[in-house]
């Protein structure tokens, strides 16, 4: 049987994990495990890791699984959970923190979210303004469903709701510009 | 109270939100709302931006804000789609909690941002200022005489408290309140706030179903024969995914999904096709159109029904059995003369006439039309209403 240092590996995760809850604004020590952030989560039934299970992993220190899991990916940003939380626990926040070090991680469990927002962004830099048919043609060609909602296209089309008019924002390059800054340079 | 705001429309407005838009326009137009579009105005970064970098959710719905408070000085902010509200008014909130935030905020957009003006939905706007409820109510034309409707909130309108500052994050009322007002009856129902899964539709379809589906069984079988939102992210998950739903679940639904604002306009005298009604997934012009009456006519068969609903609770009095005295039960009756003698006939000793022993609900009573029911302070003319007697409960009539 390989014996397993516990202690090492946990403690170069614990440097690692209160990094991503002090960006969220969150004290992982506040989370009781009452459950009712899982009870409320509308997503629940789709995810892996419940919203009550996640926050315990980083409590102890476990934090491959959670970088792994699907849960921050599908998390709606509904706000139900911290609405119920007895002490506050911003999980939110905590969920985009994690999303976001998964990524830098270079995980990707689920890809159709990742895609889908840096669809958005890139439709925002371009015209300052999100285009919903562009956004949704650009997202089915690159996530590999290309067939995705085409049977409600044409009502879109056909009652004007979508148009291939791009509606735009005059002064965009102050848009750009901003995006820019927030992004590091990345932008487009 | 105000009855000028600076408008932040929303990229949905000319997309997917259209009907929303409109609608809002046409009661803007008619209750004479000033919604002064913010000039240049840019994308609020939805979830997008949140999920993809902090800054950036902040920055983006700031230059707006920022934009607004130079060209529309003095002026609060009203969004009509619930996302763009909760970007607006949660960049507000974290502006307004230090001044390090603050400049923060200014350094990335490069503009100054005082973060005065305050954030509004377009929901709480018509909820909570009197003068907007009142023009609504001096210029209805028409009612929507019992419409069972299920009001759905989403997310974004009520939570989190602290920052949206309006409603209540589990069992909100103020789209039901509006809508008592033109006449319909919002439904009791366990998912007002219950996400609609926003973006997940697309990007995680079979989890976006389950949640659509579970809103739609709610209200269902809570009696609503529609529902209303208030987001046109909502509006269009509810809406489209409905047949999408019916087919992966065997289920048939169909309840249309209005916004609370063509509701409103229908009411205002609006045509279904000048506010977008015509545009939705599951046909919504029937349902609402059928309810659309006169408010007097309704007022009328609400009281009549209520009148018959009293009638039918009153407890019937006891038949009398046959066998006892049937001289007062014949004594309505003229007897038959027998003549017996050539004396000349007395005249048929005809008993009092009998309190009459039917059961009241069995003949229809035709009365007046009283106002039972507290009705809505409807002023629909201003021709006087005909005089109707006033019920002892009248302080909740409002006098013509």
């Amino acid at each position: 049987m390989d014996t397993i240092d516990l202690s090492a590996s946990r403690a170069k995760n614990r440097q690692a994990i209160e990094a991503v809850a002090k960006e969220a604004r969150v004290d992982l020590k506040d989370c009781y495990q009452c459950g009712k952030c899982s009870a409320g989560c509308p997503v629940s039934h789709a995810m892996d890791l419940m919203p009550r299970e996640l926050i315990r992993l980083m409590q102890l220190n476990s934090w491959e699984e959670v970088l792994e899991a699907k849960t921050p990916w599908l998390c709606a940003s509904c706000v139900t959970c911290v609405t119920r939380c007895p002490q506050d626990v911003d999980l939110p926040s905590l969920m985009e923190e994690v999303r976001r070090a998964s990524k830098a991680a270079g995980k990707r469990p689920i890809k159709e979210p990742d895609i889908f927002d840096d669809l958005f962004i890139k439709g925002i830099y371009q015209n300052g303004r999100s285009n919903e048919l562009y956004l949704m043609m650009k997202y089915n060609l690159t996530s590999g469903h290309p067939m995705q909602d085409a049977l409600n296209a044409p009502h879109l089309l056909l009652k004007g709701m979508v148009g291939f008019k791009v509606h735009k924002v005059k002064d965009r390059e102050d848009v750009r510009r901003i995006i820019d800054k927030c992004l590091g340079g990345e932008g487009s | 109270m105000t009855m000028e705001f600076a408008y932040y429309p929303g990229c949905a407005s000319c997309a997917t939100g259209l009907a929303y838009d409109m609608s809002t326009r046409y009661i803007a137009r008619t209750i004479g709302l000033k919604l002064r579009v913010i000039p240049d105005w840019n994308c609020c970064g939805a979830s997008a931006a949140h999920l993809v970098n902090r800054d950036l959710s902040l920055a983006l719905p700031a230059r707006s804000l920022a934009l607004s408070e130079k060209r529309l000085p003095g002026l609060d902010v009203v969004a009509s789609c619930a996302a763009c509200f909760g970007r607006l008014k949660t960049t507000r909130h974290f502006a307004r909690e230090s001044n390090e935030n603050r400049a923060h905020l200014e350094s990335l957009i490069d503009r100054e941002y005082r973060a005065e003006a305050n954030v509004f939905s377009l929901l709480q706007i018509i909820a909570e200022n009197d003068d907007i409820k009142e023009a609504i109510q001096a210029r209805m034309t028409k009612v929507l005489s019992g419409l069972k409707i299920a009001c759905y909130y989403g997310c974004m309108l009520v939570r989190p408290t602290e920052v949206v500052e309006f409603d209540d994050e589990e069992n909100p009322q103020s789209m039901d309140d509006i809508l008592r007002l033109v006449g319909a009856e919002p439904v009791d129902w366990a998912f007002k706030s219950y996400c609609c899964g926003a973006s997940l539709q697309v990007t995680e379809p079979s989890a976006g179903k389950t949640m659509v589906e579970k809103i739609l069984h709610n209200a269902q079988i809570n009696g609503a024969e529609a529902i209303a939102t208030a987001c046109p992210l909502c509006q269009l998950n509810v809406d489209m995914r409905q047949k999408e739903v019916n087919w992966l679940t065997g289920s048939s639904y169909d309840l249309p999904v209005y916004y609370f604002t063509e509701l409103i306009a229908l009411c205002l005298g609006a045509t279904p096709k000048e506010i977008g009604l015509d545009k939705h997934y599951n046909p919504a012009v029937t349902c609402a159109s059928s309810k659309l009456k006169d408010p007097r006519v309704a007022a009328a068969e609400a009281a009549a029904e209520a009148e018959a609903a009293a009638a039918a609770a009153k407890p019937k009095p006891r038949p009398k059995p046959k066998t006892e005295d049937t001289t007062s039960a014949a004594a309505a009756e003229p007897q038959p003369e027998v003549v017996t003698t050539t004396e000349p006939v007395a005249a048929t000793p005809v008993a009092a006439e009998p309190q009459p022993e039917v059961d009241v609900a069995a003949e229809p009573v035709a009365v007046t039309p009283v106002a039972a029911e507290p009705q809505p302070e409807v002023v629909t003319t201003t021709e006087p209403v005909a005089a109707e007697p006033q019920p002892a409960n009248d302080d909740k009539v409002v006098a013509p």
